[in-house]
């Protein structure tokens, strides 16, 4: 993949929340860590829809892990960040920053 | 029995349910292991209750989620198998398994084998008499049977009514008319009787029956009576008397005497029109007044002596041609004033309620219903066998799920199993059905006519048989194959847990008490037929039928007049008197309770002034000297006919208390006259007798007459000899006595008088007996049932009891507590079962006699038999229970 995807708000806090995760990232973990660092509510069919999406991208990777009593016998589905996501990813974070150059100022809480 | 379980919350069942539903296969299990997790979490952290709110909101996102369809890559399938190949796995792995286990395979496949081949013989009887009324016609379906109707009472027609009908009706492809009559045939100088139609000559054409070999009738063989001296030969009768000889067609036969040509041959299978009779020969209607008593028929309008049926022209409906039937009978009645008030009548002919189809429709409609009973507590049983046996192999299942299998998979798997159980029973149904197919006919008392029911295993018996073999597999297959599939496959990977036994113990009670509940049903249906079949058979239909010897002869094909047959019979009775052993001699046109019917006809009695529209219609019945006395039938005044009641003596009768009541109120009835129609002899009323049941034994009682057949002469008689001894005996002794008299005269149909009754309880009979069977395969299958689930869960539970009895509890404790289980299955089966039985009891009115639906005895005795029968299942379990020893219980750990 040579050009560097486009990559939408919540996708961009899906990929974050997987590079913060590390190998413990599958569903629960990133709902919980989009929903406690965000602070809005997220729903696992969300967070579901838009991994389906970015592993069609090529930005993820899914595996399947063991199944646990705690999850009723169900199976873990582990994602893992690629190195197309991880370009997609810098390219916003670029892009914003760029883009919010010179504004801190106002973009900071005043307080 | 309940083993203690940890209060733990889990997710909302509904809303499980909901995301089983809404979340694709290929994400739900990651989705709801999410939520699972996090639930579980939540709950620890905020409660239940607000992580049962979260996990509702959850799953109604999750259901308003627009999935991606395809499957995500992990989820690709393991192989490349197409369907077809993975059929062919799942059919050699089926295979290989009931191979593993033939104990299991054999059971479950007899199981499946009785319930289905029960209900593939009811269907075959049902096809031969209901679906194929008439074998070897076209397009039965499209038959209709046509009558008039007078007074509310259905009747037959005249001959030139059917010709009216015949020419008029626009909305009937074809009308053929037919009755029958026993003819001598004679071939090569050898005489037999046989049964004719005789037919109009359409018959064969209307029917859609060519001849196998000849032709049929022609036109011109319908025209001119006397000029059709010809005949159709059964397939039977060309082998039988011919050995199929090709040049059987142009021979000349006597039928009664007379020069006729055998024109054709019909096609094997046919046996003429009325079903379960056959037929061996078929003569043109023209020849009716050569070949019946009584002289022509065919020019009388006030006759009415034939059957009618026609064939639906395309795109008319049974109630267009009654209404177009009507409209031509409205015609006649504007010539002929004695036809008012009639109408006319017209119905499929797989719903006549007269022949066998009438007698045979309620019977087999209860035994199909009773039978698909049966197939139902087989299935719950074979259900619960699964469910055991998927409880064993948890470990398979559970690995094949953790390495890849999908669910769906996981259960076609299971289903395929199913499908090659519900295979082998469906070839042990064929076998089964093909085994009792002919016992339908056994049935049959014996009548004057040759009844024969063919009952094939056609195209339509197997494809009953497929279906209800793959319906069977899907109700005893699924359900477990499901919940085998859905259980918590790790906790089965760490063997020995006892996990995700609560719902599949549900299931398994809940199929329990469905067997229980039906198999007390089909007991108590059971009961009642039986009971009716006792009470029928005790019923006193006011003669005695024991000790009779019965012995048919028919003087008219063989050539008497009237005059030479009185003598004749003077002649006959004189000997019979004389034959060692015999109490008493008489002869009779009818014998009562058979299906030959009756006769009747209105009488005008002498002082007696009848009401406007009053019916005076009198059965009646000729019948020889001392008929009383050798019926037992009780005389309440006067006397029996005697032998002086002879041609030159005067006309005299002895009637029924019915009848002497109803016209001689307040008169005494002896020496009272009457007589038939407005111009015929008067008889002297001499006796009046008790009632006799003589169509049926529900029948009301009905004014009827006896008349001295040696007065009001008829040719074709039984003749009744009453003995002190075994009546078959006898039999010899009359045949002798005959043919001392007139050699080739036949003597036919030779058999006891209770035998003959038989008839009256053919229905009683027919359902008592098959419903025995069926109530006792019934009560089996649900014993077994009850003692497999009890017997099962206590092997589950050895350790817990072992536990138990190390902690203190006295065996009887052990010992109660497992039959308490078992008995509160029997209970509530019993108590749901008592609302089934109610519901197939109204399917099995028609069929009581005596007994009324909800007969407190019948449910009583059934009720305690499937309780003794369930306590018996129970007791062998319980037993073992009690005698678990703790030690090697707790050390299996």
């Amino acid at each position: 993949m040579t050009a560097t995807e486009y990559v939408g708000e919540f996708e961009q806090l899906v990929l974050l929340a997987l590079l913060r995760l590390g190998r413990d990232a599958y569903g629960a973990t990133i709902r919980t860590e989009i929903q406690g660092r965000g602070s809005r509510p997220v729903s696992i069919s969300a967070v579901y829809t838009t991994l389906d999406r970015l592993e069609r991208k090529g930005l993820v990777r899914s595996r399947l892990g063991p199944p646990t009593p705690q999850r009723g016998g169900k199976r873990k589905r582990h994602f893992e960040l690629l190195v197309p996501g991880l370009r997609a990813l810098r390219h916003s974070h670029d892009t914003l920053k760029r883009m919010t150059d010179g504004l801190e100022g106002r973009l900071e809480p005043s307080s | 029995m309940n083993g203690a379980v940890l209060p733990t919350a889990r997710p909302p069942l509904l809303a499980r349910s909901l995301l089983r539903l809404a979340v694709p296969a290929a994400h739900r299990e990651f989705v709801t292991g999410d939520l699972n997790e996090t639930f579980n979490e939540l709950a620890g952290r905020i409660g239940a209750r607000r992580a049962r709110r979260w996990f509702w909101r959850e799953a109604l996102i999750a259901a308003c989620t627009r999935w991606p369809r395809a499957a995500s890559p992990v989820q690709a399938p393991p192989t490349g198998d197409s369907p077809v190949q993975t059929l062919f796995q799942d059919l050699r792995f089926g295979v290989r398994l009931l191979r593993r286990s033939p104990g299991f395979a054999a059971v479950a496949i007899l199981m499946l084998g009785l319930g289905i081949g029960a209900n593939t013989t009811i269907f075959g009887w049902v096809n031969s008499v209901l679906l194929t009324p008439i074998p070897g016609a076209a397009d039965q379906g499209r038959l209709v049977s046509i009558g008039q109707t007078f007074r509310g009472q259905t009747i037959t027609l005249s001959y030139p009514d059917y010709v009216e009908y015949r020419d008029q009706s626009r909305l009937l492809s074809g009308i053929a008319g037919r009755d029958d009559q026993a003819v001598h045939l004679t071939v090569d100088g050898v005489p037999e009787r046989v049964w004719s139609e005789i037919v109009t000559g359409n018959f064969f054409d209307v029917l859609g029956v060519p001849a196998a070999l000849g032709r049929t009738f022609l036109p011109e063989e319908d025209r001119t009576p006397g000029a059709a001296a010809v005949a159709v030969i059964s397939h039977g009768l060309w082998q039988r008397r011919f050995g199929g000889d090709p040049a059987v067609v142009n021979r000349e036969v006597e039928i009664n005497k007379h020069p006729f040509t055998i024109v054709g041959v019909a096609p094997p299978g046919f046996q003429g029109s009325q079903t379960a009779i056959a037929y061996d020969i078929w003569i043109p209607m023209m020849m009716q007044p050569t070949l019946m008593p009584g002289g022509d028929r065919l020019s009388s309008r006030g006759n009415h002596w034939m059957t009618v049926f026609g064939r639906l022209a395309p795109g008319a409906t049974v109630a267009q041609v009654r209404e177009e039937l009507e409209a031509i009978t409205r015609r006649i009645a504007e010539q002929v004033p004695d036809y008012k008030g009639f109408g006319a009548s017209a119905g499929y002919l797989r719903d006549s309620s007269d022949g066998a189809i009438g007698v045979l429709r309620p019977v087999l409609l209860a035994l199909a219903v009773v039978a698909a009973l049966v197939l139902l507590i087989a299935c719950a049983n074979l259900a619960n066998l699964m469910i055991v046996r998927s409880a064993v192999r948890r470990r398979e299942i559970a690995i094949r799920l953790s390495i890849g299998a999908s669910r769906r998979r996981v259960v076609r798997q299971l289903l395929t199993e199913s499908l090659l159980i519900a295979a082998g029973g469906a070839v042990l149904a064929l076998i089964i059905a093909r085994l009792t197919a002919g016992m339908l006919v056994l049935f049959a008392p014996p009548t004057e006519f040759t009844i024969a029911i063919d009952v094939p295993l056609d195209g339509r018996v197997f494809a009953f048989t497929t279906i209800a073999a793959l319906v069977t597999a899907v109700l005893f297959g699924l359900m477990p194959a499901v919940q085998a599939s859905s259980s918590d496959y790790t906790t089965a990977l760490k063997e020995g847990t006892p996990g995700a036994g609560a719902s599949r113990r549900r299931l398994r009670d809940a199929l329990v008490v469905a067997e229980v509940s039906l198999s007390l049903a089909l007991l108590m249906s059971a009961g009642l037929c039986v009971r009716s079949m006792q009470k029928a058979q005790e019923f006193d239909p006011g003669f005695n039928p024991s000790g009779v010897l019965l012995a048919s002869l028919d003087l008219f094909p063989a050539g008497y007049t009237t005059d030479t047959g009185r003598v004749f019979f003077d002649q006959l009775l004189e000997r019979l008197r004389a034959l060692p052993g015999v109490e008493a001699v008489t002869l009779s046109r009818r014998v009562p309770l058979g299906f030959s019917g009756s006769s009747s006809s209105s009488v005008q009695v002498e002082g007696y002034a009848p009401a406007q529209g009053e019916s005076m219609s009198v059965a009646l019945n000729q019948v020889g000297p001392d008929y009383l006395r050798t019926m037992q039938i009780p005389l309440a005044q006067g006397r029996d006919l005697a032998p002086t009641d002879g041609r030159d003596a005067p006309a005299v009768a002895v009637i029924n208390e019915t009848m002497a009541k109803r016209f001689w109120t307040g008169r005494d009835p002896i020496g009272g006259r009457f007589r038939f129609g407005a111009t015929g002899t008067w008889f002297t009323v001499v006796g009046v007798a008790r009632e006799v049941k003589f169509n049926t034994l529900t029948e009301r009682p009905r004014p009827f007459a006896y008349l001295p057949v040696l007065q009001a002469y008829y040719p074709a008689v039984a003749i009744h000899v009453r003995t002190t001894g075994d009546p078959g005996t006898l039999a010899p002794a009359v045949r002798e006595a005959v043919r001392a008299l007139d050699p080739s005269l036949p003597v036919y149909s030779t058999r006891t008088l209770a035998a003959h009754t038989g008839a009256a309880t053919f229905q009683q009979r027919m359902a008592g007996s098959l419903l025995s069977v069926f109530g006792g395969l019934a009560l089996v299958l649900a014993v077994v049932g009850l003692y497999g689930v009890v017997a099962f869960v206590v092997g589950q539970r050895t350790r817990e009891i072992g536990v138990r009895m190390a902690l203190g509890a006295p065996p009887s404790a052990v010992f109660g507590q497992v039959l308490r289980y078992g008995l509160k299955l029997t209970v509530i089966g019993a108590a749901i079962g008592l609302g089934v039985a109610f519901g197939v009891a109204q399917a099995l009115k028609a069929l009581l006699f005596g007994v009324e639906a909800y007969d407190p005895l019948t449910l009583a005795v059934a009720t305690v038999v499937l309780g003794a029968s369930a306590g018996a299942a129970c007791l062998v379990p319980a037993l073992r229970a009690m005698r678990v020893d703790p030690v090697r219980a707790l050390r299996y750990e």
